[in-house]
């Protein structure tokens, strides 16, 4: 043996042995380390490899198209690509260019992933919606360099070029962080679109529909291989509003390039006909997103366009009032046929001289004609006589002071004043002066729009105060079971007093009064006109500027002994109200025209113009 | 004294260790088969059938070698040792990067051939040829310096390649050299030293994705995608492989090609989610079972010569083994070491089963004296 003499060769193999021993350990390790990983922590990497070859993408369901009352689109969906991101797979040092190619702020993409992982619920988030051709082909070649980046057949708000009625639509916005906190939105996750005001809003929980969910098998390329699972999204409800398009086309018309807001309704039902406000935004923009340029103008804008005038901003009601006021008088019997005023052109009262805008005097004067010719002299004497809570109660039975609960979000109420008031608020007793500047729609107490036309509509039916609404009743028990419209408020009017009101309300068209301009020769209109001061006459006149310009309003409705249509139009420092009248003639005339073909070709009529709209 | 020699007789069947062949045709068959799942829905699927002409010119190299008798090689081996080193000379010098390294060295004949896999098979015959004697004295200063030079030379060739695996079972062997010599204390300190200081050079040497690999071993989370990504995706198929595995061509992770290189570096994760912990305790079994055999062949061999080329294979099998298992079970950085008869590729293969080779040479010659 050339191993050498036996005690080194028994040394060598102990080294040998040891050697041996190395290897038993070495393998033994490795082997713990293997039960560790496949038999004590299989569940984990289970999980892992699952998530790995299982992906779960959301498939959005389709928001609800709203239309008019015969079927005319007001707002649809229409597909649209969007890039959805998987915000746990998400690189850093992909997102500058994802951001750069999807013309995305970075840093405000950055700001969004982690918002999304603190508030979202799902692992998925949008990107970006409604995505370019350029942008779907460079995400599809690079998709297997941006494996956090999805493709997803999504659905895309789209209103009418430069919308329609876009106040009382509202619009869809991605959900902020602030109102995933609201009850309202409790189902909603972070990057879902929203009704962010307006019908979209108020009926969002019916609109939004339903996300559906894919799950597919993938390999590491990101390819997709086989669908797994499928839940298909529920499309939406579509909703038909009480709107018709052409009311709502020439409400618009006519305030084009004013401020003020239009308020058509069936005073009858209290179903929105035509709900206009101006100026307008476009709310194609909040789907397709604003520059930021074009976002603080809109913001800064002193003209406030996002303003829904008819129910959000209040007014001086002016001598629109006068025909509640006169109600109050003839339901307390103050007003009957004997009271009669003399007008000379003022009241001096208290110890101060109230001028009637009518410088020469109207001298004696009943209710009618006080109403026809809008004497201010009839009405702060009247207004004496009812002192200001009398007066107060009968507004608040118009529905005055408070918010109509329209069927869309932030109304505001408005104001009826009163003694305690005037007390709670300013610390101050009720002056009878104010009284008088109340009864002929100055002073405290303002009113939006809406609350006019529904004040007067309902006077005009006999006392029957509907809640306006945009969607119907019907509409409303298919679309949102278990919620209903309540019943009218009602506070019946004597037959004969209704007579003078009517009357008096039709001279002001009719015979020679100040609504002239309202008058149509194949409808009886009735209505009333009102100017309201915003600064004293005398300010005014110094100042000479466009926004001390007297508001103007007029309130109509027909046909006259029974109305189906009443219009409120106000004209923010519209100066005269001959204008608002002549507004308010052209949505009557086309409500006739409408009704006119109604009444001719039934239902059909319907389905008629739904096609003729959809071009 | 008898002298015999199986060759010459008619009892070569007899001689044949039908242990160490058993369990290398298992461990080849299993990796073969694992090939041919880890591959079967890729562009690499012809790599299953490449893989079996390997083997079978491997397990013909095998039976030369076999009853070739390896004092020749022990004797041949300064001329073989000067030729590995002009042969990795010539990689370095002339051929072009392939990946960011100079490794495969083409032949004439079509293929390409790893010169560092040649140099294995040689350092085993050099160290039988010079390390001999070492067994029965004390090592001096000379003798010491001599080691040096025969693995420092090829560990620095291959180091430059870069090739830090290999490199590193170079120095795995040589470890073992000195481990069976006597050497006094001082000799001992001197090394050490040495090697803490050689260290921060080393690591100073490194390339940006060695090191990469090494910090991401550290902490895969913050490594860069590819280097954390392949930890990441190695645990998760070892993991997810539970105790009776996804089965045959089902593991998700290797067949939705989430798994790197699942043929070559990787096979053993792939093997680990198909085949489970169950699989994964008899593959380790056959290797543990098969560096015994080879230790005890080394124990009962013939001479010093025979026992230091079957320890050294033993080493250099270990050391090949544990690196790879080590990284898959995600407790060694990736450092690119083929598994031993079951990663797809030919210069392994060929490398390891000539080895086995000369071990079995031993075994056969082991009452040769």
């Amino acid at each position: 043996m050339t191993w050498g003499p036996k005690t080194q060769r028994r040394v060598t193999v102990r080294r040998i042995v040891w050697f041996q021993a190395v290897i038993s350990a070495a393998f033994l390790l490795l082997l713990l380390a293997f039960w560790k990983i496949q038999v004590a922590d299989n569940e984990q990497y289970r999980q892992l490899a699952e998530q790995n070859r299982i992906k779960a993408l959301p498939i959005p369901a389709a928001r609800g198209n709203i239309v008019d009352r015969y079927g005319r689109a007001l707002a649809r969906s229409r597909i649209a690509m969007s890039a959805v991101i998987d915000r746990e797979s998400a690189e850093p040092e992909n997102l500058g260019r994802i951001a750069a190619r999807l013309g995305l702020d970075p840093d405000l993409l950055a700001e969004r992933l982690s918002d999304a992982s603190a508030y979202s619920k799902s692992r998925h988030f949008v990107l970006k919606e409604d995505l370019s051709v350029a942008e779907i082909a460079f995400l599809q070649a690079h998709r297997s360099e941006f494996q956090e980046i999805d493709l997803v057949k999504g659905m895309s708000r789209q209103y009418p070029e430069s919308g329609v009625a876009v106040h009382a639509m509202g619009y869809v916005a991605e959900v902020s962080k602030s109102e995933l906190n609201l009850r309202e939105f409790l189902l909603n996750d972070f990057g879902d679109e929203i009704g962010k005001s307006g019908i979209e809003r108020q009926y969002n929980r019916w609109l939004s529909g339903e996300d559906g969910r894919q799950r597919f098998l993938v390999n590491s390329l990101g390819r997709q291989l086989e669908t797994l699972s499928l839940v298909d999204a529920t499309p939406g409800e579509n909703l038909r509003l009480t709107i018709d398009l052409d009311l709502q086309a020439v409400s618009e018309l006519g305030l084009e390039g004013r401020k003020g807001a239009v308020v058509a309704l069936d005073p009858r039902n209290g179903e929105i006909l035509a709900m206009a406000s101006s100026p307008v935004y476009d709310p194609n923009k909040f789907v397709t997103g604003f520059s930021s340029s074009e976002w603080a103008t809109l913001n800064s804008d002193p003209s406030n366009p996002m303003l829904n005038r008819s129910i959000q901003g209040t007014w001086a009601m002016g001598s629109v009032f006068k025909p509640i006021v006169g109600l109050a008088g003839l339901e307390a019997g103050l007003a009957g046929p004997d009271f009669k005023v003399h007008c000379p052109g003022g009241l001096q009262f208290g110890g101060r001289y109230f001028r009637c805008h009518k410088r020469g005097g109207h001298g004696t004067v009943s209710l009618r004609k006080a109403i026809a010719q809008s004497c201010d002299v009839y009405f702060y004497q009247l207004g004496h006589k009812l002192g200001i809570d009398r007066l107060a109660a009968y507004a608040r039975i118009a529905g005055l002071g408070d918010k109509t609960n329209v069927d869309l979000p932030d109304e505001v109420p408005g104001l009826v004043p009163t003694e305690r008031w005037k007390i709670r608020r300013m610390l101050q007793p009720w002056n009878p002066g104010e009284t008088i500047i109340v009864a002929i729609g100055q002073g405290a107490m303002s009113v939006t729009p809406i609350q006019a036309a529904h004040a007067i509509g309902g006077l005009a039916v006999g006392g029957v105060w509907h809640r306006p609404h945009m969607v119907s009743r019907r509409e409303l028990a298919a679309v949102a079971p278990g919620s209903e419209l309540p019943s009218p408020r009602i506070s019946p009017v004597a037959r004969e007093h209704m007579d003078v009101l009517h009357e008096a309300m039709w001279s002001v068209v009719n015979g020679g009064g100040t609504g002239g301009q309202a008058r149509l020769k194949a409808l009886e209109v009735c209505g009333k006109t009102g100017t309201s001061q915003r600064v004293s006459n005398a300010t005014r006149l110094k100042a000479n500027r466009e926004d001390f310009e007297d508001d103007a309003w007029f309130v109509g409705y027909a046909p006259c002994r029974s109305p189906e249509v009443v219009v409120a139009v106000l004209l923010e420092n519209g100066k005269h109200s001959y204008y608002a009248a002549a507004v308010a003639r052209d949505v009557i005339q086309v409500w006739m025209l409408n009704r006119a073909e109604d009444l001719l070709t039934d239902t059909e009529g319907t389905l008629a113009r739904s096609q003729g709209g959809q071009g | 004294m008898i002298l015999r020699s199986p060759s010459s007789t008619k009892h070569w069947l007899r001689d044949i260790d039908w242990v160490l062949v058993g369990i290398v045709i298992a461990i080849s068959l299993m990796g073969l088969r694992q090939i041919y799942s880890a591959t079967l829905n890729t562009e690499f699927a012809s790599a299953y059938g490449q893989h079996c002409v390997w083997l079978a010119l491997g397990f013909v190299l095998f039976w030369i070698v076999s009853t070739f008798n390896y004092h020749h090689g022990v004797g041949a081996s300064p001329i073989l040792w000067i030729a590995g080193i002009v042969l990795l000379g010539v990689v370095l010098a002339f051929t072009e990067p392939v990946n960011g390294a100079r490794r495969w060295l083409p032949t004439p004949f079509g293929f390409s051939i790893q010169a560092s896999e040649f140099m294995k098979v040689v350092l085993v015959l050099v160290v039988a040829k010079y390390c001999s004697d070492y067994t029965t004295k004390t090592l001096g200063a000379r003798d010491i310096v001599t080691i040096g030079v025969i693995f420092g030379m090829p560990f620095g060739l291959v180091l430059l390649q870069p090739d830090l695996g290999t490199a590193l079972s170079i120095i795995s062997l040589a470890g073992m050299v000195l481990y069976l010599s006597t050497i006094r204390a001082k000799h001992w300190v001197a090394l050490c030293l040495l090697a803490v200081v050689l260290l921060p050079v080393g690591w100073s040497m490194l390339k940006p994705y060695q090191r990469d690999r090494i910090t991401g071993f550290m902490d895969p989370d913050k490594a860069p995608r590819s280097t954390g990504y392949q930890i990441r995706q190695s645990k998760i198929a070892v993991g997810a492989g539970g105790i009776w595995g996804q089965g045959h061509v089902q593991g998700s992770q290797t067949q939705l090609r989430f798994l790197p290189t699942p043929h070559t570096d990787f096979i053993f994760a792939a093997f680990a989610e198909e085949e489970g912990f169950v699989g994964i305790v008899i593959a380790l079994a056959l290797y543990y079972v098969l560096l015994m055999r080879i230790v005890e062949i080394g124990k009962t061999a013939a001479d010093a010569e025979g026992m230091l080329v079957a320890i050294g294979v033993a080493t250099l099998l270990l050391f090949h083994i544990v690196v790879n298992v080590g990284m898959v079970a995600n407790k060694l950085p990736v450092t690119g070491l083929p598994l031993p008869l079951m990663s797809y590729g030919g210069s392994s293969l060929l490398t390891v089963l000539t080895m086995l080779g000369l071990v079995h040479s031993v075994r056969m010659r082991r009452f040769v004296n």
